[in-house]
């Protein structure tokens, strides 16, 4: 990090200023004025990532043991998503939740987990990187339980206790990594740890401790239950950045680009084409939409996994996979932020004909986006994940197979999006478009619709993708269409057969096994415990009873004796320890 | 006057217990000054020795006694340390024990106690051999009884017997064992890395009994299990007592005595040859776990923090010994991380006691609304206690945790693991409770009016030390931090 250009201090307000906002609602009197301010806490992330050089950064001597913020290339197209999800989710939530009577809770949760989020983005050091995690994931569990439901208490109950078991994962892993690579600076340490023996282990650790949050396979239980359940504009940032935190984690703490990994890679690959399917798989059986969509979530980061695979996998192109990988993440972070927000708004009242139609076309794009149709950056994303893993074909083994699932995952996916439509349609028809219409939601909302629409034409926007697109074109290929047409055939003819869900898989699918090991084991422990448990009861009421007899000889004898005699039990021990002690002497 | 001021610092707290006890329990305002006072005072006299003693200054007072046993006391890198923070939050404690005890009886016996608490306390930060430190010891135990009775209730006594049994036999055994080592080794003053690496190994078994028995005797008070019981039977002191009892005076004198064997008597390497380092980690990590799963089944928030004080203490021992010094730094660092977060714990679960009349976890739900400094101030202490960053606790954690990969004992790193996991467990619940669970019935919480009357004397120590917690976190690395203190300690012990 030689090249680091200094920038002043004042340009912590990324993280800082959210920070501020939070502290600054202990003032009763100006919550009214700072709940408007909220959305503003993500100006200078968003506002740094799109006028700043990458290689920009600070080092802070005072601040842990010397910590360092960077903001590199891979840290501006994150930051550019994050923020601008946090900044219009903050203006959808200005609205949304602000007749809650919880909602100052709700806005202080929402600016530490904002400040959290866009600070890990830029941490290069390891204490800093941990402690911006954790304050991200802890204070996004009171937006996961922010509705008083016995669902939100149930998951964030989970969700808790996926966080902790994540953050002792990625603690194991940061602690293992300083300890054998002797620094503190992630990119230096990453660097060092191909050659050490503890890699596997630390590779291992960061892999699940990051994919808990990332919704990776089988830890993605949490996920299904914390994403829907918490207010829309926090589902679209839980949903489409803080998701991300885990993809970043991965990205940040994995050797992608280092040779010699490709066990790992080739492993990695398949547990994201595993997500990818079974993620849109159980995703079609859900009710709820926000259910689809968070099922939908773990498929699409299934095939950002894919793409982290194939950083293991064949280091040669890594400055390809990284920026289909780069740019994945900025076109699902887009699209699932706005599906998320059009849960809210897609049923809302319209006076025109034009306007209806501008609505029913927001509600439609971002979707349609994730599936992958021409023109639109779904595509480019796919295309770029099917070029990479042509160009791994001599290293990659059965590469036809894994073509061939990703093209059944472009279906699954179609699949999902279509039923995503088809409910978000029925509850149209259930509500009669009587929900509320405010610019408040419609704004945020549309603004990030646009940028789905707008951001695949305008690539190079961020300075990081060459202006050459390395191969990230939207090539408006016919061929394309094949899984959509398909998905719509399958999605049509089930209709017409008036197929319904014939499985009620509930939302965590295999939590409840877990759930039911967990209980097995608490049994199986509480039934060696109790009798310990009896045991040292008697233990103690036995040592009480003796020590009353001893300290108190009869209950007839007045308190003065009573005092004598524990100083007589005091003097036996002193006397008996003098003696062992003498014997001592004399050995 | 060098060589007084240990003395000096000692006296200013003692003579302030003499003073008080003559006074009237309607002479409230007089008290509160003399004890005020006399905690800057001390806090001043104590920077002035810190500042010496960083310019290179020794100061040692020596007062022969008899046949060789001498009273020093002395300021080292190790008693500054510990003298540090029992002024420090001496005068947090005072505070908030002035406005809790505000229109009680028996506060000029109470305050004279409190002070000479604390006079016994410095007594043994700064003792310079471990006579003296025995001395101060005892006298600790007998200054604290008065405090831990002081409701006068059947309950309270009876918790005070037990306390007293077990002080006084770890008293007694500590006795015997410095006897013992005195016959072997001469007097036991304190020095750096020991003063036992001289003896031929004809005398390592006795070496061994010694040290077992000096941990068993000091392990009362630090609360090894199974010699713990008298800490949750504790309970009944009032707040202010409690906070002390876990941050500085007792279980801190026990693990203060600890370190004080392991580095000053025996010296790190040469318990590492003779063996007996294993058993006390064993002893340590068993207590650590033992305590948090203790922790986990109490529904009464002090008895759930007391058996947290159980656990967490024993860091400080696990840290000492591991003979890696950045488990040792770890160790060391958490005497007053620990004493920082856990009287924060005390204050607020003191404050809901007083204010609202909670005392019971279950009885927690939504008292966020009704008390939020309160518990914000709790909520950061006890996310320190897991160990999550930035608070003072993670700081700990990674030392321990580097220091037992560096002595290549991973067995260590479980148990850090289990005991994170444990209090993830016990803590977090309670933060979930109180701030996004609602109250059982609507105005569950009436805050009393005594709690208007003396919110200021309550509020702004945990407030103080739950910024401190944070600050000792972020700003770890900066000189004059706990942890830099830690670290010249440490590397003082291991002669770099």
């Amino acid at each position: 990090m030689s090249t680091m250009m200094q920038m002043p201090v004042s340009w912590l307000g990324i993280i800082f200023l959210p920070l501020i906002l939070a502290g600054l609602f202990v003032f009763k009197r100006i919550r009214p004025f700072l709940i408007k301010l909220v959305p503003l806490g993500a100006l200078p992330a968003l506002l740094a990532s799109l006028f700043m050089h990458p290689g920009a950064g600070i080092k802070i001597p005072w601040l842990f043991f010397e910590s360092m913020f960077v903001l590199d290339a891979t840290g501006k197209m994150f930051l550019f998503f994050t923020s601008v999800l946090w900044l219009l989710a903050g203006m959808y939530s200005v609205c949304y939740v602000s007749d809650s009577s919880r909602r100052i809770r709700y806005f202080v949760c929402f600016l530490l987990a904002m400040s959290g989020n866009l600070g890990l983005i830029l941490a290069q050091d390891v204490f800093s990187f941990y402690f911006l995690f954790a304050l991200m994931s802890f204070s996004s569990f009171g937006l996961v339980v922010h509705e008083k439901s016995a669902d939100a208490a149930y998951a964030g109950k989970i969700y808790l206790i996926l966080v902790v078991i994540g953050e002792a994962f990625v603690f194991l892993g940061l602690l293992l990594l300083a300890h054998s690579t002797d620094t503190i600076y992630i990119h230096e340490a990453v660097k060092l740890l191909s050659s050490q023996p503890q890699c596997g282990t630390v590779m291992g650790l960061m892999f699940f401790g990051f994919g808990i949050k990332a919704g990776a396979l089988p830890l993605h239980v949490w996920l299904p239950l914390a994403h829907p359940v918490a207010p829309t504009p926090a589902s679209a940032v839980l949903s489409g950045a803080m998701i991300k935190a885990g993809l970043l984690g991965w990205v940040r703490f994995l050797p992608l680009g280092a040779s010699g990994f490709q066990d790992w890679g080739y492993t990695i690959i398949l547990l994201g084409i595993a997500a990818a399917i079974y993620g849109a798989l159980v995703g079609l059986t859900q009710n709820k939409i926000k259910s689809v969509l968070a099922y939908s979530s773990i498929s699409q980061m299934g095939m950002m996994t894919i793409l982290v695979g194939v950083g293991l996998l064949n280091p040669a192109i890594w400055k390809k996979s990284w920026m289909v990988l780069m740019f994945y993440a900025v076109h699902h972070g887009l699209a699932k932020g706005a599906l998320f927000l059009s849960v809210g708004t897609a049923v809302s009242q319209m006076k025109s004909n034009g306007l209806r139609l501008l609505r029913d076309m927001a509600v439609i794009w971002p979707a349609v986006a994730v599936v992958g149709l021409p023109f639109t950056s779904g595509e480019m994303a796919k295309g770029g994940l099917k070029m990479v893993l042509k160009k791994s074909s001599a290293v990659l083994p059965h590469v036809e197979l894994i073509l061939i699932l990703v093209s059944v995952s472009a279906v699954t996916t179609a699949l999902i999006m279509a039923r995503f439509l088809w409910l978000t349609w029925r509850v149209k028809q259930e509500t009669g478009e009587t929900s509320r219409d405010v610019p408040g939601l419609m704004l945020p909302w549309m603004i990030l619709v646009l940028l789905v629409f707008l951001f695949p034409f305008w690539i190079t926007f961020l300075n990081v993708v060459p202006s050459d697109g390395m191969g990230l074109i939207i090539k408006a290929d016919l061929k394309n269409m094949w899984p959509f047409g398909l998905a719509m055939g399958i999605f049509i003819a089930a209709r017409l057969l008036r197929l319904t869900n014939p499985l009620r898989i509930p939302q965590g699918d295999v939590l409840w096994g877990y759930a039911k090991c967990v209980n097995g084991l608490r049994v199986w422990i509480i039934g060696i415990i109790k009798p310990l448990q009896k045991g040292r009861e008697n233990l103690e009421g036995g040592l009480g009873i003796l020590s009353e007899n001893l300290l108190r000889p009869s209950k007839y004898i007045d308190s003065m004796v009573e005092f004598f005699s524990s100083w007589k039990v005091f003097g036996i021990l002193i006397f008996s320890l003098c003696i062992i002690l003498m014997m001592s002497l004399g050995w | 006057m060098a060589s007084l001021l240990p003395l000096i610092i000692f006296m200013a707290s003692f003579i302030t217990g003499i003073i008080i006890f003559p006074m009237p329990n309607a002479a409230h305002r007089l008290r509160t000054f003399v004890n005020l006072f006399n905690a800057v005072l001390k806090i001043v006299l104590v920077s002035l020795l810190m500042w010496g003693v960083y310019h290179g200054n020794t100061y040692e007072f020596n007062f022969p006694l008899f046949l060789g046993f001498n009273i020093i006391l002395n300021a080292d890198a190790l008693s500054l340390f510990f003298v540090i923070l029992s002024a420090f939050l001496w005068l947090l404690t005072t505070i908030y024990a002035i406005g809790y005890l505000k229109d009680t009886p028996n506060q000029s016996r109470f305050f004279g106690f409190f002070s000479l608490c604390v006079s016994a306390t410095t007594g043994i930060a700064l003792s310079g051999n471990l006579f003296t430190l025995l001395i101060f010891y005892e006298f600790l135990t007998i200054s604290t009884y008065p405090l831990v009775v002081h409701k006068g209730t059947k309950e309270s006594l009876a918790a005070g017997r037990i306390y007293l049994v077990y002080t006084l036999i770890g008293g007694a055994v500590l006795l015997f064992s410095m006897v013992w080592l005195s016959s072997l080794a001469g007097p036991a003053e304190f020095t750096e890395r020991g003063i036992l690496s001289g003896l031929s190994d004809e005398y390592y078994p006795q070496l061994r009994a010694i040290f077992a028995l000096l941990i068993v005797g000091f392990g009362v008070k630090a609360a090894f299990v199974p010699f713990h019981g008298w800490l949750p039977k504790a309970m009944v002191a009032p707040a202010p007592v409690s906070a002390l009892l876990h941050a500085v005076a007792v279980v801190k004198a026990g693990a203060f005595g600890i370190i004080r064997v392991v580095y000053d008597i025996y010296g790190i390497e040469f318990c590492h040859t003779i063996g007996v380092l294993q058993g006390l980690a064993v002893i340590a990590a068993f207590t650590i776990v033992y305590g948090s799963l203790r922790a986990l089944a109490q529904d009464d928030l002090k008895l759930r923090l007391a058996y947290s004080t159980v656990s967490q203490v024993s860091y400080i021992a696990l840290g000492v010994a591991i003979s890696s010094p950045l488990a040792t730094i770890g160790g060391i660092v958490h005497l007053i991380h620990q004493g920082i977060m856990k009287i924060t714990l005390f204050f607020c679960a003191g404050n809901l006691a007083e204010g609202v009349g909670v005392k019971r976890i279950s009885q927690m739900d939504g008292i966020g609304r009704a008390m939020p400094i309160t518990m914000t101030a709790f909520t950061i202490a006890a996310l320190g206690m897991i160990g999550v960053p930035p608070m003072a606790g993670f700081i700990s954690k990674w030392y321990l945790g580097m220091g037992a990969l560096k002595a290549q004992q991973s067995w260590v790193i479980v148990i850090l693991l289990i005991s994170s996991l444990l209090n993830a467990a016990y803590f977090l619940p309670i933060i979930n409770a109180v701030w996004f669970k609602e109250p059982d019935k609507e105005g569950a919480f009436d805050l009393s009016q005594k709690w208007f009357q003396v919110k200021k004397y309550l509020l702004w120590p945990p407030v103080i030390t739950a910024v401190l917690v944070v600050l000792m976190g972020l700003f770890a690395g900066l000189p004059f931090s706990p942890l830099s203190w830690a670290k010249v300690i440490t590397f003082r012990e291991y002669g770099y």
